[in-house]
């Protein structure tokens, strides 16, 4: 019984999942604004080689980030799964490409397990922590941590 | 065609292993010894005020011969990329296949940091052991995809850390004499001693974690090996 209303109590956060390469990775539901279909981009001379261009969302310039080379994960050519989420954080609002977008999933606090620290690794504290979600590892990343360390801005 | 020119031998790379044994037994005394003969001034109470690191606060990580060393002890002999090492059973938490599927990489991660793979139903970290150990020149020669290479995994520190492993071989029952111990550790503090009979290093897996935690000295510079 005591457990029960433990489990009730218990805070649930929703992640929308998406693929990159064979992994699925979350990001905090509240922070996506959009799922748009893949786009033309246009191109950022002078840009850090993860921006991938800029597009422009109803009047707005928005930058689009090539999250598979943030991730170290190889390049792939684009194709009808591939979407660009719309994210904002701290008030400003990136496009990450991602190669498809698939599900929410609503998580207990207690199912996620918060990711090992692993040296100095500066890649690895952008993850939030990981949980099984339908027979696979949820990567969690932490959007806050994940944009701080990507200096997306264009000039 | 000259003899010269004939490709490097499988000997070649055993003395080289060899070499890379002995110096890791040479290495660490001498400047400590020079630091223990400095007349003692300072009253005993400031000496305990002088940690050499921050140590995780549930491990006790030796500095000379580990606990388990002061009496006969049976170690796991494994091997990576030719390189035999030894871990004490005491501080082995249990040996596993490595189940590539079930193996999840962590985005941008460092070359020697596999992913999380799942071990009693905890998603533990397994590390490529080979890039933490090898000395430079021998990690010239590990190529391709790790995760081919390494067929099973050593898990230590109550199962929160994997060792990445080629081949595991037998359980040995050694005598504190068969082990040429290291009297004080400043670089891979890893490194218990040695195993002359058996060519094997002896880790010291409190330290190895603490290694893998912490980054310090031994992991190769995360900011050079880190995927761009």
């Amino acid at each position: 019984m005591a457990e029960q209303t433990e489990a009730l109590n218990e805070n649930l956060t929703e992640w929308v999942t998406f693929r990159l390469a064979d992994e699925k990775y979350g990001v905090n539901v509240m922070q996506v604004r959009e799922v748009l279909k893949n786009m033309e981009l246009a191109p950022v001379p002078g840009a850090p080689d993860f921006v991938m261009g800029i597009i422009n969302v109803r009047g707005n310039v928005v930058t689009v980030i090539d999250t598979r080379k943030r991730f170290g994960l190889p390049s792939v050519d684009t194709d009808d799964a591939t979407r660009i989420m719309v994210i904002e954080e701290d008030g400003e609002v990136v496009g990450m490409l991602v190669d498809s977008v698939a599900e929410v999933a609503t998580l207990r606090d207690s199912e996620i397990e918060l990711a090992p620290n692993v040296g100095n690794d500066e890649s690895s504290k952008y993850i939030h922590g990981v949980t099984k979600w339908n027979d696979e590892l949820l990567i969690l990343v932490d959007l806050h941590k994940f944009l701080s360390l990507a200096d997306y801005r264009v000039a | 065609m000259n003899d010269k020119d004939k490709p490097s031998t499988l000997v070649e790379e055993k003395q080289a292993l060899d070499v890379y044994l002995e110096a890791l037994l040479k290495e660490a005394p001498e400047p400590l010894d020079e630091q223990v003969e400095v007349p003692v001034e300072t009253p005993m109470v400031e000496e305990v005020a002088e940690p050499p690191v921050v140590v995780h606060a549930e491990r006790e990580i030796s500095e000379g011969r580990p606990y388990w060393g002061d009496e006969t002890f049976q170690a796991l002999l494994f091997k990576v990329a030719g390189l035999t090492l030894a871990v004490p059973l005491v501080e082995l938490s249990g040996v596993q296949e490595l189940e590539t599927d079930k193996t999840t990489p962590m985005p941008g991660h460092i070359d020697w940091y596999l992913g999380l793979t799942d071990y009693r139903g905890r998603n533990v970290p397994v590390v490529d052991t080979a890039q933490l150990v090898l000395p430079p020149d021998r990690l010239q020669m590990l190529n391709g995809d790790p995760l081919e290479r390494v067929r099973h995994v050593v898990y230590i520190d109550n199962g929160r850390w994997g060792l990445g492993c080629q081949e595991i071989a037998e359980v040995l029952t050694l005598t504190p004499e068969q082990v040429s111990w290291r009297s004080s550790r400043t670089k891979r503090r890893w490194l218990a001693g040695t195993v002359l009979e058996q060519m094997c290093a002896l880790i010291d897996p409190p330290a190895f974690a603490e290694m893998l935690e912490t980054g310090m000295e031994d992991a190769p510079d995360m900011e050079s090996v880190a995927h761009e």
